[in-house]
């Protein structure tokens, strides 16, 4: 192998590293793997030694493990509970979907726990939403300083990423719709291709809310609040958290109150026939809930350290 | 209260965690990447992957516990900073304690009357 192709592979390492990182460290991490396979390929251990360690650099990087980026800045924290309350909606949006008319197709004498289950999930959205407007406009005025003293360049490209994907998105769910209106569906649902566009739209829907993730934990990192405001953004935080606790909670007891009483509603099917209540959009929605509680709890956490870190 | 180079230390509760080789390994002399990695294999018998110990090299130098020595080079030697030899002294001292308890209570079967070392966060020590 040619000191030039070695070289290269040892760089192509490197790039699980982020920018900031390699500049710094680079060189003497490429010396180091130099030394240790005394000049031959990286053996493939080592090779994922170097990606996990990269990865692990670039949450780090990002903030979200290891310790506050700054103990007094704001922390990625309630930006990760803000993105995955974007998630929640998501899944949301797709359960208030499937549990449209739920009341007209079960009996009338099982109503009562689905009932209050599915109002607790509406009265949580409601407080998590308001929770999440109070935060972002206490955090607002942090931003406009952030932009107004030149943090414009650093977001830029983040930013329209996330534009890009958010226009690519929206017309990607315009032409599903109105391939939808076209679409005649059977008994046994719509076509494949239409079923495989829908996914494909899903999956943008996703990146577009990983972009505007990353956007979020770029300002983050950057801007900076007093003591009560950050006071005030973290509670925000755990509003929102606990509220999607209660929903996924509610949610799940609606789930687990219709699959007894009327499992042909879950499944689509005529009422009084026998279906499974699992039906994959749902498992899916309650997967997305779980995963998203999981993050904001997780955001939670780390907002709470950065604020014990900061000796609050 | 507990210093926060004290709390820094106290994270690293086995001798065999990468910051503590480091620090331990720089305490003899200063030394690049590929040396600090074959003294550690040779005093502790651990094996320290590059990723692994340049993730352990970052975060200390974050702490201000190691520094490069001169400029920027590709075999640049770090060497341990005032506070990266006081906080190796408190992770050895905590690790001397538990070493001393155990070999006591080996040796004994119970425990011996000690000063609580561990208090919880905020409290008086």
């Amino acid at each position: 192998m040619s000191d030039a192709h070695r070289n290269d592979e040892v760089h192509r390492l490197l790039r699980w590293y982020p920018k900031g990182w390699r500049e710094r460290y680079g060189d003497e991490l490429a010396a180091l793997v130099e030394d240790t396979t005394g000049g031959g390929p990286p053996p493939p251990a080592l090779r994922r030694s170097l990606a996990w360690s990269g990865f692990g650099e670039r949450l780090r990087s990002a903030g979200l493990v290891g310790e506050p980026v700054s103990p007094t800045g704001m922390g990625v924290g309630p930006w990760l509970v803000g993105c995955a309350w974007a998630a929640f909606v998501f899944a949301g949006l797709v359960f208030a979907k499937l549990a449209e008319h739920w009341d007209a197709a079960t009996p009338t004498g099982s109503h009562t726990v689905p009932m209050v289950s599915f109002d607790a999930v509406e009265a949580l959205a409601v407080l998590s939403a308001l929770a999440i407007v109070v935060g972002v406009v206490a955090a607002l005025p942090a931003l406009v300083r952030l932009l107004a003293a030149g943090g414009w360049p650093a977001l830029r490209t983040r930013v329209f990423v996330a534009i890009g994907l958010t226009v690519t998105t929206g017309l990607a769910v315009t032409g599903l719709a109105l391939w939808a209106h076209r679409v005649s569906v059977h008994a046994d649902g719509a076509p494949g291709g239409y079923q495989l566009v829908a996914m494909g739209v899903a999956l943008l829907f996703a990146a577009t809310l990983a972009g505007w993730s990353v956007v979020g934990v770029a300002v983050a990192r950057r801007i900076e609040l007093s003591p009560p405001l950050r006071r005030l953004v973290i509670s925000c935080a755990g509003v929102v958290t606990l509220a999607m606790v209660g929903m996924t909670a509610a949610a799940a007891t609606w789930w687990g109150a219709l699959s007894k009483s009327a499992p042909w509603f879950l499944a689509g099917g005529r009422p009084g026939t026998a279906a499974s209540p699992f039906d994959p959009t749902m498992v899916g929605t309650a997967v997305l809930m779980a995963v998203a509680t999981l993050v904001a709890v997780y955001g939670t956490v780390q907002a709470a350290r950065g604020w014990r870190a900061a000796g609050r | 209260m507990r210093s926060k180079l004290a709390d820094v230390a106290t994270t690293w509760t086995r001798p065999n965690d990468p910051p503590v080789l480091i620090l331990t390994s720089l305490a003899a002399g200063n030394k690049h990447g590929y040396a600090l990695a074959q003294d550690i294999e040779g005093f502790a018998g651990v094996v320290l992957g590059p990723g692994t110990l340049y993730g352990a090299i970052t975060r200390l130098e974050e702490r201000g516990l190691i520094e490069p020595v001169g400029a920027s080079g590709r075999r640049r030697p770090y060497r341990l900073t005032a506070a990266g030899r006081a906080s190796l002294a408190e992770a050895l001292e905590d690790m001397r304690r538990v070493t001393d308890e155990g070999t006591a209570r080996l040796r004994t079967g119970r425990a011996r009357t000690v000063e609580p070392r561990w208090r919880p966060a905020g409290g008086a020590v």
